[in-house]
């Protein structure tokens, strides 16, 4: 029984890292059907920036501080220099433009720093363990459990409890409506990219504490796992990322704890195909209903 | 007396398509002729690079047949590159490599080796295979939905080809493929990939598939069947792509899953995109706009522009696509060609008909122009791509 509390645990903890880096993404898509492929490149920035940070000693809230406000300012200058153009563009051509974007982030990060690992070193006390019950629970995954429940909860209000928010969803159904009853669309746009960033700084932070190290390349997992949570929830919705991060979470745990040795090596073929047979049973995700797919 | 026209996607007419068909080959054909008497004049100059640029065209056509022909973008073409890549390297290589390198090949392989252009055709025909039998369920989907969904199947084949030891080593280097990827191999696979790829394009199959991608739902009124129509384009695009990792197996010689992944991707999809995603001509232009590109970038990389000397710079060439990805999908996002084609049009003697005159609106050049214009709609726009 402690076993299969262990795994839930697990399981949770690492979803959570997944809701969050689906939010990011789901939100563009919902807001302009941008699948932002450019996001993990986001998350690679910030680590480096984390790892310049700490080879500085900076003081910790001034250093979170600092990433999540990288995160933005990148976010919010790909969507205002790039995307903005592209905002009446068919989903296709958006996630083309995204690749190219993602190019661009990643070049320049191999242009300064090279190629090559770097050691993102974090507070040693998120290793510790906190025993309760049998359960071995890390103060990395309390925290990152947290810090979802924090960002899922936030979000929500924003979005269903603030003009911003409404402005934001009549954005999503209709632009051109949605402009006409005075909705100032330059700015949804800049406030969805913003609010994309702020998600990217705060998981760039916890996916480092994990993962310890930071490479030019290293965005193709996180926007992998991203992209995964969001098909399996629904593309677009906010109830549809965080369904998707946790069930994605679930099923790793699940494959890792119950799927015979042999087949171990190919969990993430497994995930795959989870999501090529979601797609075809659900084209609309598991939890989503009102975003169309091929829009 | 046959004349050369530039024309947008046609209808039916048989006459018409097979001009087109011959065409669009010869042009193919006329590319590889090329390449021949240059390096025959030049002495074997760039031989390398010609020989990936012919590897390039053939990777690019074989996106193009599915990507012109359904309107459906597949980030997973890599995964039938793969697969031609491994089919024809176990296929090709020396038995004796093979006993000491892939022991625990099944006889059947590891005592028999394969002429080099059967192994290409059943390269293709694996991934045509397995195309076939995915095909059905993966063509229910368009859009992004198909996109990510044709990535994970990418992600999926990549996993299996990394564990798959006894196959293909695994994550280790498969070596020991005869380099066999000379000129008219090459060059001849390209002619016969482009010849494939216009007569699916003018099939009646790919005009269902192409009435398909315009409107689905008013082409199942007219009583095609969406997804059927959508497989063979997608099969094509498979045995295509299987062929082409035949030609990258012969070429490289040495290669492990991770040769056929989303780096190498990126490039294929640029270049169709970059050439016209409707227009099989159009891919072989991308693929030589694309390549010259790349060509120049890697010298600019090494530190050499021209005479100049720059510091080389790691990183240079991947910011520039990017930037010209980008670019290129603001400024001309139907591509340099767009949907245009070159056709063969042979000019009737009876009657004292006047020569082919252009409609108004230009974009028609017919020939016989009022059976056509009978019997056909107006163009097929690249709707598509809005």
């Amino acid at each position: 029984m402690t076993a299969f509390f262990q795994s839930l645990f697990d399981a949770l903890s690492a979803g959570s890292t997944y809701v969050m880096l689906a939010l990011g993404i789901t939100l563009l898509f919902g807001v302009m059907g941008l699948v932002n492929f450019a996001y993990g490149d986001l998350i690679v920035w910030c680590g480096y920036l984390m790892a310049l940070l700490a080879g500085w000693h900076v003081n910790a809230v001034v250093g979170i501080a600092a990433v999540v406000a990288l995160a933005t300012v990148l976010s919010v200058g790909m969507g205002e220099t790039v995307f903005r153009p592209f905002r009446k563009a068919p989903p296709l051509t958006l996630l083309l433009a995204s690749i190219g974007v993602s190019l661009v982030l990643q070049a320049a990060i191999r242009i300064i720093f090279g190629e090559g690992f770097r050691p993102v070193p974090t507070p040693t006390f998120l290793g510790n363990t906190v025993v309760v019950g049998g359960v071995r629970m890390s103060v990395l995954a309390l925290v990152s459990l947290g810090t979802a429940a924090v960002v899922v909860a936030g979000l929500y209000v924003l979005l269903q409890h603030t003009t911003i928010g409404l402005q934001m969803r009549a954005y999503a159904e209709d632009s051109d409506v949605a402009g006409l009853m005075g909705v100032r669309r330059e700015r949804i746009l800049t406030a969805a990219f913003a609010l994309s960033g702020v998600i990217a700084g705060i998981v760039a932070m916890l996916w480092f504490a994990k993962i310890g190290t930071v490479q030019p390349s290293g965005d193709l997992n996180p926007t992998i796992k991203a992209f995964i949570a969001i098909v399996i929830g629904g593309l677009g919705s906010v109830r549809g990322a965080v369904i998707g991060g946790l069930l994605l979470g679930l099923f790793e745990s699940a494959l890792g704890a119950y799927l015979p040795a042999g087949l171990l090596p190919y969990v993430e073929g497994f995930a795959f195909l989870l999501i090529i047979l979601v797609l075809i049973a659900r084209p609309q995700g598991v939890a989503g209903k009102t975003v169309e797919l091929s829009r | 007396m046959i004349r050369l026209r530039w024309t947008r996607e046609r209808g039916l007419q048989r006459r018409a398509t097979s001009g087109a068909v011959v065409a669009v080959t010869v042009l193919a054909g006329l590319v590889g002729a090329i390449v021949g008497v240059y390096l025959a004049l030049s002495g074997g100059a760039n031989y390398d690079l010609l020989i990936t640029f012919g590897v390039n065209a053939v990777l690019v056509v074989g996106l193009q047949v599915l990507v012109g022909n359904t309107g459906i973008m597949s980030f997973g073409q890599m995964a039938f590159v793969a697969i031609g890549a491994y089919t024809a390297g176990i296929l090709t290589t020396p038995t004796a490599i093979k006993a000491s390198v892939l022991p625990q090949l099944p006889t059947i392989f590891r005592d028999h080796t394969m002429p080099v252009i059967p192994a290409l055709l059943l390269a293709g025909l694996v991934a045509g295979v397995v195309a076939l039998a995915i095909g059905p369920i993966f063509m229910r989907l368009t859009g992004i939905a198909a996109g990510i969904t044709s990535f994970a199947f990418l992600v999926i084949v990549n996993d299996f080809l990394r564990h798959a030891s006894s196959f293909t080593r695994g994550n280790e280097t498969f070596f020991g493929v005869p380099q066999s990827a000379n000129l008219p191999v090459v060059f001849g696979s390209l002619t016969g990939a482009v010849a494939l790829a216009a007569i699916i394009k003018w099939s009646r199959l790919g005009l269902q598939a192409r009435a398909v991608r315009e409107d689905p739902l008013a082409a199942e009124t007219a009583g095609i069947k969406v997804i059927s129509s959508r497989v063979w384009p997608w099969v094509g695009s498979a045995f295509i792509s299987g062929v082409a990792g035949a030609l990258l197996a012969y070429q490289l010689t040495a290669f492990s899953p991770n040769s056929f992944y989303l780096n190498q991707t990126i490039p294929i999809v640029v270049m169709v995109i970059l050439g016209g995603a409707n227009s099989v001509a159009g891919a072989v232009v991308g693929a030589t706009l694309l390549t010259a590109f790349q060509e120049l970038m890697r010298n600019v990389e090494d530190g050499h522009l021209g005479p100049l000397h720059i510091p080389s710079v790691n990183g240079i060439a991947e910011l520039a696509l990017g930037v010209g990805l980008i670019l290129l999908l603001l400024a001309r996002p139907e591509g340099v060609m767009s949907s245009w084609e070159p056709q063969f049009l042979a000019r009737r003697r009876n009657g004292g008909r006047p020569g082919p005159t252009a409609t108004p609106a230009g974009d028609v050049a017919s020939a016989d122009s009022d059976a056509e214009a009978a019997t056909e709609a107006a163009p097929l726009e690249e709707r598509s791509q809005r």
